[in-house]
């Protein structure tokens, strides 16, 4: 674990300022930082800035990079999930009491499991294993009963499957599949796939649930989408749509999941990675890895409303306060550079807060915090 | 039943048949009731009895579509659907148990049962009858079995735990369904035995003689399968008995057949003669004196009652200590090997079908204490330190290379020319958060570095033009089928051997344009759950370290298995059942012994020292030393294990073994003449050094990750701290005033 002096003071900081933090709205966040193996939980208070709160090691190879990637918080808030990516081979995902931040449970998972997607009653976490590992055959969701950390099953979906998502009402999980140009819906009461959804650009529509999950050569077209991520909507939207990133073909596509038809499509900069959908399902928010900055995009007129630089390059993960009024976004930034959490405001659009974490910042919850301190909830 | 295709999924049948569509799930959805379906699934009347579990108190649901045709009885009791909750999760209120059918569950390594053909799980209730129409979700956490697809694999022999659950209502009635757990045990064994060898043990059979006999459980394919039971049994007890083991006890003379029966069809025999023993007395003959550590050969004359020589007679060894204390300190093994851990008298005994023979040993310390030296430091505070290369550049001038973790981007460039004063000269700086390796070429003109943790998530190599040492550039960067990253490399010829996080297997690179990179071969087992992690050549052999599945012998310009640089050929392999084979480093000593240094990597050990604050996190593994003799039949003779550490890369010269242990710091190990046993133990260990200090990037932390002997001294790679150079002398003893 690599601790500055910066990072030193700032929790120090933070403990000072404890008291006086109680009284105001404090936001707070988990970030997974992939290369060093390190998560940090992050506080940000308006108009005084963000500071890390508590960095967590992760992983048990000091030899290799263990690779935290996917963070999700409980529904409820008392616990979050880490993925473990690298593995030898296969993955892990670790459960963790939120607020004293220490370990309850470590499962094994699939081949490089990356983002997690719970369901609202916190009672199943469904891991997608992207599997990086040789040549590119079909992978799968694992699903997790969370209060016994029990995998138990895995859910055959397409090949890369990443950016798993559990839609408001817990009915259906999503994901993209970047190398089948595929969204892959999930009945979480059946654990089958109930539905697919082509992506590839100009050949998008619904195909058969049972159908293969291959490679994207078999979908045609010369462009791609590559999809990264699947957001289900939120507010007057909930349950009825979702957002699929095309991390290739800079645009994200709304898809009606009652009728599987694109409903309606937003272009974007280059390379759209995460979503996130405030919870009035309001504004849409992407961050654009490929030029260091988000969109933010109003969801009822379907316009840009907004785009945003953030303070390093190769911007990854992005969540949205519960009020709506915050989006924090990780930049996972290059070499030995450190990645960072930015905080923008979603009503002046501006960047109000950076702090810089561990090495290649991306994996991020929100963190509603413990009842008595004041968090936004 | 091999694997074909995607996996199947039983849909549950208002006939309470099972039908088959093509869903692909990674493991099963399983709906019970399907039992019946196939010959395999038929319930049958004699089925085991009702589950031992009490009976539920829980309100008890009518399956909402019950099987109309079923032949199971129905459950009497039928309680009130519990509101809230779907059919299919109400139903799993009745569940008491789920069982597999067939009951007990056998897969062949390599080979798969495909659920729902060759294995099913059927739900019962408290009663015993089966429950129809209940999701039971399976999955298997092993290293000898997954359950992919729909098919359960064997992966190796050994048990593995299949997992069965169901959703139900919670107790209270209220709240998220809950899931009820069940497991059954998965038994994964060798490929089918074809024929049964019983060695022959090389010995005469004379009365009053214990002789072990080994039989070989032999495959279609020449393998010997390891886990087998075998039945012996002797066809004329009255002269030799035969224990479960193989033992033969030999009464009286005749002529005897011994037989070894696998999978109650499968026989070997070994026929012999018993004689009436003449022993009347037995020789021990062996050094009377040796060192901890030392092998001490014993050999025995069985003389009859004329002072000849019995040829061919069993001798059975054993040793014991004179010294008062709670171990014995020294072992002697069936060939005579005897090796001592602690200083003190010994007998050995040599028991030759009943008549004994001495000899006395007196065992001192091996009093090879020597010290470590500090001569110079290049100190790395600011980022964590990975692997090292030493080597004379062209330039006459001696160089450490040392490559960067977790969030490192370089490789710095060292001056070492003065030990003493090691000179930072320059550093390659690359998108990657991890250059985990750094290798040299033979002629020190080019140097490669791997990449772990780009930016774009390209990883592969990058290669060095040393033409300037002091000032190393890129001369290309090669990602092509690499971007997984590259955790390892080798120089051999005009070839890179590259370790592949992502195919796990090893990428085969002609480099002899380092400007123009290009693959022409590749090396990799064909195993699920592989996982690869390091790659050694030397002579003409790679030492391939593949984790759980062991390390593999690879001819590649050795040229006597027609292996050559870009077509390896598989010698032979060595796997161990605590897996996490790491590193392989092969060493002939100044006896002439050839062994191969295997370095294991282990975590999650209990009782370790915790790197996290998290229990059992801490490091351990060891080092295995395999006799090469026989490069076809490697055999582990020998360990070397730090107690409370976890190993990482060794490097041996002059036959000296050094060892970074991580957290126990640099190690220094005597592996002179034969070894045998535990080497730690046996105080072969000459010298250690903890690598941590105040001013690291952790301080007051060793974590020693490489070693490497050049010109005199030891370059040490600490990932907390930097870089070492120490020499190992002799210790100073103290005058005497």
């Amino acid at each position: 674990m690599r601790v500055t002096s910066f990072r030193l003071l700032a929790m120090a900081l933070a403990l000072l300022a404890g008291g006086a933090l109680a009284q105001s709205p404090v936001y707070r966040v988990y970030v997974a930082n992939e290369s060093s193996d390190l998560i940090s939980r992050v506080a940000f208070t308006p108009g005084e800035g963000a500071v890390i709160e508590n960095e967590i090691a992760v992983g048990v190879m000091p030899g290799d990079n263990d690779g935290a990637h996917g963070l999700s918080v409980s529904p409820d808030g008392r616990y979050w999930y880490v993925t473990i990516a690298h593995g030898t081979p296969y993955g892990y995902v670790w459960k963790f009491h939120a607020g004293p931040d220490t370990l309850v449970a470590r499962t094994r998972l699939g081949l490089f499991p990356a983002t997690m997607g719970i369901t609202p009653d916190g009672q199943f976490m469904l891991a997608a294993n992207f599997n990086l590992h040789g040549d590119m055959v079909p992978s799968d969701i694992s699903v997790v009963y969370t209060p016994e950390m029990v995998e138990v099953t895995k859910v055959r979906t397409c090949l890369m499957p990443h950016g798993s998502r559990v839609r408001p009402d817990g009915a259906k999980q999503y994901s993209a599949c970047m190398h089948s140009e595929q969204l892959v819906e999930i009945d979480v009461s059946t654990f089958e796939v109930s539905g697919r959804f082509g992506v590839a650009p100009g050949h998008e529509g619904a195909m058969a649930a049972d159908g293969g999950g291959g490679d994207m050569a078999e979908h045609g077209g010369d462009q791609v989408c590559s999809p990264t991520w699947v957001e289900p909507g939120q507010g007057a939207r909930a349950n009825r749509v979702v957002y699929v990133a095309c991390n290739k073909n800079r645009e994200i596509l709304e898809v009606d999941t009652d009728s599987w038809e694109v409903s309606r499509r937003f272009a974007t900069g280059k390379a759209p990675y995460n979503l996130e959908v405030t919870a009035d399902g309001a504004r849409m928010v992407a961050t654009l890895k490929g030029e260091q900055a988000v969109a933010v995009f109003d969801l009822e007129s379907g316009e840009e409303i907004g785009r945003v630089g953030t303070s390093r390059p190769v911007t990854h993960g992005v969540v949205a306060s519960p009020d709506g009024r915050y989006a924090f976004v990780t930049n996972e930034s290059v070499g030995s550079v450190p990645g960072t959490l930015d905080v923008i405001d979603l009503e002046t659009l501006e960047l109000v807060a950076t702090v810089e974490l561990g090495h290649q910042s991306g994996g991020i919850d929100f963190w509603p915090g413990p009842p008595a301190s004041g968090g936004v909830r | 039943m091999l694997r074909s295709g995607n996996g199947l999924l039983m849909k549950n049948d208002p006939r309470g048949r099972g039908t088959l569509s093509g869903v692909a799930l990674a493991t099963l959805l399983f709906m019970a009731g399907c039992a019946g379906s196939t010959s395999r699934a038929t319930i049958d009347p004699s089925r085991p009895p009702p589950p031992s579990e009490p009976p539920s108190a829980e309100p008890v649901v009518q399956p909402e579509t019950p099987p109309p045709d079923s032949t199971a009885a129905e459950t009497p009791n039928t309680p009130a659907p519990t509101p809230g909750y779907t059919p299919a999760v109400q139903i799993g209120a009745r569940v008491a148990v789920v069982r597999t059918e067939p009951a007990e569950v056998v897969v062949e390594v390599g080979d798969s049962l495909e659920m729902g053909e060759d294995l099913d799980l059927v739900a019962y209730d408290a009663a015993g009858n089966p429950v129809h129409g209940v999701r039971i979700l399976a999955n298997i956490d092993s290293r000898f079995a997954i359950l992919e697809g729909g098919y359960v694999m064997g992966l190796g022999e050994g048990e593995a735990e299949l997992r069965m659950s169901i959703q139900a209502p919670p107790a209270s009635g209220t709240g998220p369904p809950e899931i009820k757990t069940f497991s059954a045990s998965l038994t994964v064994v060798g490929p089918p035995v074809v024929d049964v060898e019983i060695v022959d043990p090389g010995v005469r059979f004379l009365t009053g003689a214990l002789v072990r006999l080994e039989a070989r459980a032999l495959t279609a394919e020449g393998g010997v399968r390891r886990r087998v039971e075998v039945e012996w049994t002797s066809n004329r007890r009255r002269l030799a008995t035969v224990d479960a083991r193989g033992f033969v006890t030999v009464l009286r003379p005749g002529e005897v057949t011994i037989s070894a029966t696998v999978d109650d069809e499968i026989t070997g025999t070994y026929s012999f003669e018993v004689k009436e023993n003449p022993v009347e007395a037995v020789e021990v003959t062996g050094p009377s004196r040796g060192r901890t550590g030392d092998v001490l050969r014993y050999s025995v004359a069985a003389r009859d009652a004329g002072g000849g020589v019995v040829e061919g007679a069993p001798v059975d060894y054993a040793v014991a200590s004179f010294e008062t204390r709670t171990d014995m300190g020294a072992s002697i093994y069936p060939d005579g090997a005897f090796v001592a851990e602690r200083p003190g008298l010994y007998r050995v005994t040599a028991n030759v079908a009943g008549r004994t023979g001495q000899a006395l040993v007196e065992v001192v310390e091996r009093g090879m204490e020597h010290e470590v030296v500090v001569t110079g430091r290049g100190l790395v505070a600011d980022r964590p330190t990975s692997d090292l290369w030493a080597f004379t550049g062209n330039d006459g001038r001696d160089y450490v290379y040392t490559g960067t973790h977790l969030g490192g981007q370089r490789m710095l460039a060292w001056d070492v020319t003065n030990p003493a004063n090691p000179v930072l000269t320059d550093f390659v700086e690359v998108d990657a958060r991890v250059v985990n390796d750094v290798k040299v070429n033979h002629d020190a003109t080019v140097a490669a570095i791997t990449r772990e943790g780009a930016s774009d998530r390209k990883n592969g190599i990058v290669v060095l033009d040393l033409t300037d040492p002091a000032h190393p550039v890129i001369a290309d960067t090669y990602t092509k089928d690499l971007s997984g990253g590259v955790h390892n490399v080798f120089f051999w010829g005009d070839y890179l051997y590259a370790i592949h996080n992502g195919t796990l297997d090893v990428h085969i690179l002609d480099i002899s344009d380092p400007s123009d990179v290009e693959e022409v071969g590749r090396w990799g087992i064909d195993k699920p759950g592989k996982y690869l992690h390091d790659i050694w050549i030397a002579d003409g052999l790679a030492y391939v370290s593949y984790w759980n599945d062991g390390v593999y012998i690879l001819d590649v310009g050795d040229f006597r298995w027609g292996g050559t640089p870009t077509v390896p050929v598989e010698v032979s392999s060595f796997a161990y059942e605590e897996g996490n084979t790491h590193v392989a480093f092969p060493y002939t000593n100044a006896d002439g012994h050839p062994y191969l240094f295997v370095g294991d990597e282990i975590f999650d050990c209990e009782d370790c020292i915790s790197r996290n604050g998290v229990p059992g996190d801490g490091s351990r593994g060891f080092i295995h030393v395999l006799d090469m003799e026989d490069p076809e039949n490697p055999r582990e003779v020998a360990r070397y294990e730090v107690p409370e550490a976890g190993a990482h890369n060794l490097w041996i010269e002059d036959d000296r073994m050094y060892v970074a242990y991580y957290q126990a710091g640099l190690r220094v190990v005597d592996v002179s003449g034969e070894l045998r046993g535990d080497l730690y133990r046996q105080g072969r260990e000459i010298a250690w050094f903890p690598t941590g200090t105040p001013d690291g990037h952790v301080v007051n932390s060793p974590m020693a990750w490489g070693p490497q002997p050049f010109k005199g001294h030891v370059f040490v790679s600490d990932l907390n701290s930097g870089l070492w150079v120490v020499r190992v002398v002799p210790k100073k003893k103290a005058p005497i005033s």
